[in-house]
């Protein structure tokens, strides 16, 4: 086949495709019922939460901010209640996003993607600005004629009031953000008087972008087209897990109107098309597990509403397995699952994990030492024949007082230690202090004549007590000298 | 690339042709709003294309609209640290130190000019962090030679030692072999008791005679006890660190045919309140008085 031939093959079967689609806009209808009442209530706790947080007032102590959570990202300290963390206990972060992914794993197992259906922000914010979008330009029919009929002033200035709202909604939320970083009353104090910080000013401004664009414009486009987390949850679900699913055995053969009443065989389903109307991604869930169903039950209210009022058994669109529901096509089956090898890892993984971390921080030290040798000189000689090293000695003083703490040394015999910049010492043991909440870096002097230098170093033992609380620790060092005595 | 375009059954899509385990690809379309910003991408890089420097051209090259150059903007920032820096090398030089080292801020201004100046200036010889090399005295050690006091260390440094300038440190020392002011048995006695003085006295001998020429020959400039002189820039001898070898060889070879150290005047090439920061970083490395 000559390449030509080839390319009139490959343009012809491709006729049929198109590269680029058009996006189908989706007019979610309103629906009620209890599926709904729990979304509501999950999406005012979960913004409740987020906007008020901040606010929340925790009394820590003079010259320490009162604000209960707090990513102090200038003075390196996060607050949270009652603990305190330091740039040092960055992997308690670590530790959280395993929990966190594992967590959200273990739930997709038990019951599918809840996370997109209810607590996702992208579903959070989108939800509340649909709420705004019908409270102004009406539900879904109303809508949709809108937008057909030609601008009116009408029209056009319910539009305007929508994109309004929703920017104070994303200002709000872009406002909220910075609050979790600087204390709350001050930076609104100081973004309205106009002395806020450029970053302040940018992050608000930029999450308000994000907010407005992401919840108002974007919307179910983020799950089916940015989001990696629809991709991969095929590797979490199995044919136990709870997913919103349409009972196909029960529904088909679908009939509707006069049909229905003497149609043989006839399924449950009306062919209503109320389950697609109320979709906040447009789908049909009757075509089964699907990428972009964020599996927030919506089409559960819907179809229920129908089941009811044509005298039908209510729970046609249902959480069920896939497994029950091959069973139930077959006339029996399948109880739920909940301990099965996947449930079991994943819940093992984060029993271990959140141990590893409460743990991990009920033992967390109030005490940091660390000793970093000079890499030049790596040793002097003095007159009187001593060697001398100097190492940087910094202090961590996790107290909200003043603390002095002593440094000793065990291993270099007649060990005199000198603190160069305060000038304290030559002394067996130094009385450092540092600030309140502070690192203090001491540039220490050990002199002496080491016994043994097999070759060229000997270790030495920084021993640090914190003559407040009495808190010690141990950091192991190198004392180091010439390799062969007398060479130099 | 495939050789024919496959349609998946169920879907009706076509297939990218790619298949893993028996998975295949469905080509999907791409929403059209995504390949809008891929528009809007093509548009940004246009635009940045007239506005900044571009299109290379010879040894030169399109500047760009803006005129906008990292070199030039390199060298504003550098001209603006210059000037921020001015402002407190003016105050290093006018102070003393003991003014100096009551701002804290001005003390690791000064720690840090210093330090880059050492690295720039002094590192080659006296090594980094002023461990010294044989020959080139240990900063850090203080086993000054001609004094470790801010002052003394200012000195050195801005006239030298043994440099072309006519304040530099002068200190010689006789060429006791070579001119024959000593025999070599007679040398080598001296050695041997000098030898003494840090605590490796070699074995057997008896440095009677060696005491005597010491007091002779080296104690004007040594000392007595050889504490050393620092007027004259003759080190102390009774001491474990030496500048040219503690070994019996090198005591020799230095009472023979004596290496003088020289160090240039630095006040040619560096400004004072680079000295002076440089004095104040010098004088902290271990060793100041």
């Amino acid at each position: 086949m000559s390449h030509i031939e080839r390319q009139r093959q490959l343009q012809q079967e491709e006729a049929g495709e198109h590269l680029f689609a058009n996006r189908v806009r989706v007019y979610p209808k309103s629906v009620t019922g209890p599926v709904r009442r729990f979304k509501w209530a999950v999406l005012i706790g979960c913004l409740g939460l987020y906007y008020l947080l901040p606010w929340l007032r925790w009394e820590r102590g003079v010259k320490q901010p009162n604000q209960a959570v707090l990513l102090d990202i200038s003075r390196e300290r996060f607050y949270f209640f009652n603990l305190e963390f330091w740039p040092q206990d960055i992997y308690y972060l670590t530790g959280l996003l395993i929990m966190g992914a594992v967590a959200l794993f273990l739930v997709t197992s038990l019951a599918g993607r809840v996370w997109c259906g209810y607590t996702c922000p992208q579903t959070v914010w989108t939800d509340l600005f649909m709420w705004v979008e019908r409270l102004i330009e009406g539900d879904r029919n109303e809508r949709m004629k809108r937008d057909a009929a030609p601008l009116t002033l009408n029209s056009a200035a319910r539009k305007a009031a929508k994109h309004i709202l929703w920017l104070g909604i994303a200002f709000w939320t872009g406002g909220a953000w910075i609050m979790y970083y600087v204390d709350a009353p001050t930076v609104t104090v100081q973004f309205w008087t106009g002395v806020a910080s450029t970053e302040v000013y940018f992050f608000t401004f930029l999450f308000t972008a994000t907010t407005y664009l992401l919840a108002g414009w974007a919307r179910e486009q983020v799950c089916t087209y940015m989001c990696p987390w629809p991709r991969f949850q095929s590797a979490m679900l199995d044919e136990h897990s709870l997913t919103v699913t349409y009972q196909g055995w029960r529904g088909e053969p679908r009939t509707r109107g006069k049909r229905a009443a003497n149609a043989v065989p006839a399924g449950d389903c009306v062919d209503c098309g109320a389950c697609v109307t109320v979709c906040p991604t447009g789908i049909d869930i009757r075509d089964g597990i699907q990428l972009e169903c964020i599996n927030c039950g919506l089409c559960v209210d819907a179809c229920n509403h129908v089941m009811e009022r044509t005298g039908r058994p209510a729970g046609l669109i249902t959480w069920d397995t896939l497994a029950d529901q091959a069973a139930k096509a077959a006339g029996t089956h399948t109880p739920f699952r909940l301990l099965r090898a996947r449930t079991v890892i994943y819940l093992s993984a984060l029993v271990l994990a959140a141990v590893v971390m409460v743990v991990a921080l009920a033992l967390r030290p109030g005490i940091g030492l660390s000793v970093q040798h000079d890499r030049a000189p790596l040793f002097v000689r003095l007159a009187d024949g001593n060697l001398r090293n100097g190492y940087t000695i910094k202090i961590i003083n996790k107290a909200h007082v003043p603390v002095t703490f002593e440094l000793t040394t065990q291993g270099l015999f007649g060990a005199i230690l000198t603190e160069a910049d305060e000038g304290l010492g030559p002394a067996a043991t130094l009385g450092l202090p540092v600030k309140a909440d502070e690192v203090g870096t001491f540039r220490v002097y050990v002199t002496g004549q080491p016994t043994t230098l097999a070759d060229g170093t000997q270790p030495i033992d920084f021993s640090l007590r914190n003559t407040v609380s009495g808190e010690q620790t141990v950091y192991r060092s190198l004392f180091m000298g010439p390799n062969t005595e007398g060479k130099r | 690339m495939p050789t024919k375009i496959e349609k998946d059954s169920i879907s009706g899509h076509m297939t990218t042709g790619h298949e893993w385990d028996g998975l295949k690809e469905l080509n999907q379309p791409l929403p059209k709003w995504w390949v809008y910003i891929l528009y809007a991408t093509m548009v940004w890089s246009a635009v940045y294309f007239v506005l900044y420097p571009s299109v290379p051209w010879f040894n030169t090259y399109f500047r760009g609209v803006l005129g906008y150059s990292t070199r030039d903007a390199v060298n504003a920032d550098v001209a603006a640290v210059a000037k921020q820096r001015a402002v407190h090398m003016d105050r290093i030089k006018a102070m003393s130190y003991a003014d100096i080292r009551k701002d804290p801020q001005l003390v690791a201004i000064a720690q840090t000019a210093g330090r880059i100046a050492f690295a720039e200036n002094c590192q080659p010889c006296h090594g980094a962090g002023g461990g010294g090399n044989p020959g080139y005295p240990a900063l850090a050690a203080g086993n000054w030679i001609w004094g470790g006091t801010l002052d003394d260390i200012q000195k050195t440094l801005t006239f030298g030692i043994r440099s072309a300038h006519e304040n530099a440190r002068q200190g010689p020392m006789p060429r006791f072999g070579v001119d024959a002011m000593l025999k070599p048995a007679e040398i080598q006695a001296v050695a041997e008791y000098v030898m003494t003085l840090y605590g490796t006295p070699v074995a057997g001998k008896d440095t009677k005679a060696g005491a005597a020429l010491f007091v002779e020959n080296c104690a004007v400039c040594h000392g007595p006890n050889a504490e050393g002189n620092r007027e004259l820039g003759a080190p102390r001898l009774a001491s474990r660190a030496h500048l040219y070898g503690s070994d019996l060889p090198s005591v020799i070879a230095q009472i023979n045919n004596p290496r003088l150290g020289v160090m240039p005047a630095w006040n040619v090439r560096l400004d004072e309140g680079t000295i002076k920061a440089l004095t104040l970083y010098v004088h902290g490395m271990g060793g100041g008085e």
